[in-house]
């Protein structure tokens, strides 16, 4: 069966704080989550024979020198997937893959940064980091000041304004109620922080129409998991995490990392779409079947794209969605319950994937009863990946 | 590349390349062109090396109108990037009217005392031209209709 389901299971996850000022190098941050995951996992890091790394990398921790410091004996497979945001789930797949066809037997996946303290993600400092990527934004997007990626899903959302009536009191309560969440998440950098709607709506417009609390934090920290078989699973300490589905995403138009939308024709054609028929297909599953959702919330109309892409509320119909409780704790689809890109951390995503995890080990701070299916998903509208996680074989 | 102007804040130009040279030698002279595939004809909203329809490696500009509408838009209060400080500075996506395929991205140039709250989807928008360097003229829309 050509298919990764059940082939690939999540073993131990790891993080270490999120905070604003880690007091560390990025490669201490990695090297600390690489070793917690393995201890949630009950694993020897001499049996890591397998590295993936996110790609949008500000820092020393590429696979070898990981490998070096932890000793590795023999490395068997690595990769890194590019393009900021969209890359997160990919990750997974490339784990996935390389334990599936026994190319590898343990495989770590590492994300780390000091976004906050160090070089910030969205600023003129990480596009440099793109430098040669995308074309299209370097010259059509960049000469103009069209430089950050607020700007870019500030154009989405005044385009969502006018297709779908979407407001920014919309806008505000999915805000507050990721913030939400958060609150509910000690590990959260927002967890002390509640938000309410007149507090998002009194926060300064920043770039029209997103104000402050329609963008996701900066972030230093790293998170870290492992992936094996079914059967090495048995031998661990956890209920394992099985990867039920994982894909990648594109298309022609998405013809950059990151602003890959400057001058499509179609704002609202993302390659989300592409991704969840690529999941639902090869789960054999659909949106009502997800119990929980972890989706990518770079800024606040991203969140919008996701619930519509992946099929849990019609187009333009995610504003009276989110209005009507959806999302929330006791709702049908409760999403990001960690907190988010928003309200826990800005890990690009690979946060998102931990929180599924626990999710289906019933251990999240805001648990879906008897939660037997996770979706996770990276950043839209630019190249993408989604992945389902679920709690049993079959 | 970067050039200096008159604040000495670097500002960022484009890199003319093997898919959008005609661009910028027509943006010398003051002439906005969309790139258009001689094999098949199809025009494409971004200029590239290959047809993405017919994969030929030949392709021609056409000149355009210069007039289009708003297609969206999104005013900056706080500065990303040292060498667009001016803010409040609006930025639109402009979709051509003679080639609705092709959107631009574009400062928006506004009349003086008008402000965002003014601006509408599918308001009229012309091109206009900066001269930059000797080499790089820079396509820029402002409004015709307020």
């Amino acid at each position: 069966m050509n298919s990764i389901k059940d082939r690939a299971v999540i073993v131990g996850i790891g993080a270490t704080e999120f905070s604003a000022c880690s007091g560390r190098s990025e490669l201490r941050l990695a090297l600390e989550a690489i070793m917690a995951s393995l201890d949630d996992a009950g694993l020897d890091p001499a049996q890591v024979d397998g590295l993936v790394r996110f790609g949008l990398a500000q820092t020393n921790a590429a696979e070898p020198w990981i490998a070096h410091n932890l000793g590795l004996p023999m490395v068997r497979y690595w990769s890194c997937v590019d393009f900021g945001g969209g890359a997160g789930c990919a990750l997974v797949g490339q784990a996935a893959m390389a334990v599936a066809t026994g190319m590898a037997n343990y495989v770590v996946i590492y994300r780390t940064l000091n976004g906050r303290s160090g070089r910030r993600p969205g600023t003129s400092e990480t596009m440099t980091l793109y430098h040669g990527q995308d074309p299209s934004s370097e010259n059509y997007g960049h000469p103009h000041g069209l430089t950050a990626p607020s700007q870019m899903f500030a154009l989405i959302a005044r385009r969502r304004m006018h297709e779908y009536g979407m407001t920014n009191e919309q806008l505000g309560k999915l805000a507050v109620t990721i913030r939400g969440y958060a609150n509910r998440n000690p590990h959260a950098q927002m967890h002390a922080k509640p938000l309410t709607l007149d507090e998002y709506l009194a926060a300064p417009m920043l770039v029209s129409p997103l104000r402050k609390y329609d963008m996701c934090l900066q972030t230093d920290g790293a998170v870290a998991m492992v992936v094996t078989t079914p059967e090495r699973a048995r031998d661990l300490k956890q209920k394992p995490v099985f990867v039920k589905a994982a894909t990648q995403a594109s298309m022609a138009e998405c013809q950059g990392p990151l602003q890959s939308f400057s001058a499509v024709s179609d704002l609202m054609k993302t390659p989300g779409t592409l991704a969840a028929a690529e999941v639902y297909r090869t789960a054999g599953l659909g949106p009502k079947d997800i119990d929980v959702a972890q989706l990518y919330d770079c800024f606040t109309p991203t969140l919008m794209m996701q619930l519509e892409n992946f099929g849990f509320c019609s187009a333009g119909e995610a504003g009276r969605f989110i209005e009507d409780g959806h999302i929330e704790p006791n709702g049908s689809i409760p999403i990001n319950t960690a907190g988010g890109n928003l309200g826990e951390a800005y890990i690009h995503g690979v946060n998102h994937i931990l929180e599924g995890v626990r999710q289906i080990r019933g251990t999240s701070t805001s648990q879906v009863a008897n939660a037997q299916t996770c979706l996770v998903t990276s950043g839209l509208p630019f190249p993408t990946s989604a992945l389902i996680l679920g709690g049993e074989q079959g | 590349m970067t050039e200096k102007n008159a604040a000495s804040v670097e500002r960022l130009l484009p890199t003319p390349s093997e898919w959008d040279i005609g661009f910028w030698e027509a943006a010398r002279q003051h002439r906005l062109v969309v790139q258009y595939c001689t094999n098949c004809k199809t025009v494409r909203s971004l200029p590239r090396l290959m047809c993405p329809v017919c994969r030929s490696f030949s392709f021609d500009w056409l000149q355009a109108s210069g007039k289009g509408r708003l297609y969206s838009w999104s005013t900056l209060y706080r500065a990303f990037h040292p060498a667009y400080a001016d803010i409040p500075r609006t930025i639109a996506i402009v979709e051509l009217e003679d080639h609705p395929c092709a959107h631009l991205v574009s400062t928006l140039h506004m009349p003086e005392g008008v402000t965002e709250e003014q601006l509408r989807i599918g308001q009229a928008v012309e091109v206009f031209f900066t001269d930059l360097t000797d080499e790089i003229s820079l396509p820029e829309f402002r409004l015709t209709e307020t």
